[in-house]
């Protein structure tokens, strides 16, 4: 079932550019869904019209198959069933306390304060960041205001979460407990992931489908084999191949390796090589 | 923003605002209302003391910040100070200047001394409250005071932005400046209306983002959030009533002595 739908969506900003031109996409409710595209594709364009920030100026966006509809009512109920978490922390964190921005969304859902209290305390504790949940906003690091800002969002537990890259400013370790994270969200609590990201090394691990984005049109949509089975067209548009399945690619390519290189994680790529060590024709 | 992360770091933050807040205002009354040197004193002691050997504030540091409002009330002091009139006998020195006379007297001395006593003893009272009570802590009792809740929102918004602000004007000025845009009197205007406007961008820019932010958390014109409960310490209400009411009792006897 397809929670989010974009039909011919397309947003021009008041300059006049169009950001977004007649884009047709589908988001798989209980999936993670990535959206690549190198700088002003129009990933965060896209994101707003998803959350019913921005209007589209023509087309539709459909949550659960109804088109969005614009009154407050409305819009009140999307957002409380689709959470976006922004990409400059500073501009979703308003309160001067961790504890409290965290506890904002959870407030606004009218629930009970022991509940409101022990989902703060424990999207503090799933971010990671539940030593400083005293500590003034204004003095955490840019990474530790990212996850503060997804702590924010986590508390609503909205069916889709939106992220709009995530990853960016957080430690190699940051990154793959988040992901981590949103897979288990993802698969434990059946919500639907989207995110955009530039850190393409994390997109085969995690996303069961991935959409490519450039100059505001939709380049290409399939899983992660689909999409860097082609990787000059990815690189036409500014992105590239996962390291992983760059190596493959180069030994397929430079060295007339029979290889899959659209094998694109570590484990796919290792089986990938076992398969011929073990069968010799390596040598 | 220096207070600010020094009440971060004060032992005494973990008392309930509200307690601090009675407390020190309680203690400001009583030196304004006592009018004696001698209670002005002990009230500038007592939040000193409390500052610094309680809640573990480096004195150098309290110091500091007590230097700003040393040198108005100097100021002021100088004024009451010197005094003008037609006899000079009253005066312990005085220079005469036409028909009058402008000097020093005794009871000008007392009364300065008594006045610039007495707002040390009121500020040490302030700086008690916001150098051992965090900002937060203030904002979530503004929320709950009567007062309308959109005072304290706009309060902390506020304060919260100013801080992101800073840090963008901050960042526009190492950009600058790394490219050369303070290197001349002249580049350095130019460069310094350049910051001014953008930062005027920056914050309009900034406040539509924020809005589009709390509205896709379910804004809906009122910023709920949810403030941890302090507990009330029970110490420190045994010691500022104690103090309440010595202190009273002192201002009493202070003003029957006229000290
Ligand atoms: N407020 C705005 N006014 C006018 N044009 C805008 C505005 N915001 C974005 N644009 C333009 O719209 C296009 C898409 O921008 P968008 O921010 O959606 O890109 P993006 O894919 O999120 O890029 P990035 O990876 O850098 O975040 C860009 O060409 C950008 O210049
Ligand atoms: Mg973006």
């Amino acid at each position: 079932m397809n929670i989010i739908e974009t039909e011919k969506l397309s947003y021009k900003y008041d300059d006049g550019s169009y950001a977004l031109r007649d884009v047709d996409l589908t988001f798989e409710k209980g999936r993670i869904t990535s959206v690549l595209g190198a700088n002003g594709a129009g990933k965060s364009t896209l994101f707003l019209n998803m959350n019913g920030v921005l209007h589209p100026t023509n087309g539709k966006v459909r949550f659960c198959g109804e088109d969005i509809k614009y009154d407050k009512k409305s819009l009140n109920e999307l957002r409380r069933r689709v959470g976006i978490v922004f990409q400059d922390p500073d501009d979703q964190l308003f309160s001067a306390s961790v504890f409290q921005d965290v506890s904002f969304g959870a407030m606004n859902l009218k629930l009970d304060r022991s509940e409101v209290i022990s989902r703060t305390e424990s999207a503090l504790k799933r971010v990671g960041i539940e030593h400083l949940k005293d500590n003034p906003t204004h003095a955490l690091s840019f990474g530790q205001k990212k996850r503060a800002a997804i702590a924010g969002i986590l508390v609503m537990r909205p069916e889709v979460i939106i992220l709009d890259e995530p990853t960016a400013g957080l430690d190699p370790m940051g990154v793959s407990s988040l992901m981590g994270l949103l897979k288990d969200i993802c698969r434990s609590e059946g919500a639907t992931i989207i995110i955009s990201t530039h850190d393409i090394d994390v997109v085969p691990v995690y996303s069961d489908y991935i959409y490519v984005l450039d100059k505001g049109e939709v380049l290409k949509g399939g899983t992660p084999e689909e999409i860097f089975r082609d990787p000059d067209a990815l690189r036409a548009h500014n992105l590239r191949l996962p390291r992983i399945a760059h190596l493959l690619e180069v030994l397929n390519k430079a060295d007339g390796i029979d290889l899959d290189f659209s094998k694109s994680t570590i484990s796919a790529a290792r089986r990938e090589l076992l398969k011929l060590i073990r069968t010799d024709t390596i040598l | 923003m220096i207070i600010d992360s020094l009440a971060y770091a004060s032992r005494l933050r973990t008392i309930a605002a509200v307690q601090k807040l009675i407390f020190s205002a309680a203690a400001m009354i009583i030196c304004i209302a006592a009018n004696s040197f001698a209670i002005s004193a002990l009230t500038a002691a007592v939040m000193l003391f409390m500052i610094i050997r309680v809640g573990g504030t480096r004195a150098k540091n309290v110091f500091k910040l007590m230097c700003i409002p040393v040198i108005f009330i100097a100021a002021s002091a100088a004024a009451i100070v010197v005094s003008i009139g037609s006899d000079s006998s009253a005066m312990i020195c005085a220079v005469k200047i036409g028909g009058a006379y402008l000097g020093v007297s005794a009871s000008g001395i007392a009364a300065a001394a008594r006045t610039s006593a007495k707002a040390l003893g009121a500020v040490s009272c302030m700086y008690f409250l916001s150098l051992t009570t965090p900002m937060t802590d203030l904002f979530s009792l503004l929320r709950k005071s009567p007062l309308p809740d959109f005072i304290a929102e706009i309060a902390e918004l506020i304060y919260r932005y100013i801080f992101v602000l800073f840090d963008a004007a901050e960042r526009i000025r190492i950009a600058q400046e790394t490219r050369l845009g303070y290197a001349t009197l002249k580049t350095s205007y130019r460069s310094t209306a350049q910051l001014a406007s953008n930062l005027f961008m920056r914050a309009f820019r900034q406040a539509d983002r924020t809005y589009t932010a709390l509205a896709s958390r379910g804004y809906e014109g009122e910023i709920n959030v949810i403030s941890e409960r302090q507990k009330i310490s029970a110490r420190f209400c045994v010691f500022s009533a104690a103090y309440i009411l010595t202190v009273t009792a002192a201002a009493l006897f202070a003003g029957k002595a006229g000290i």
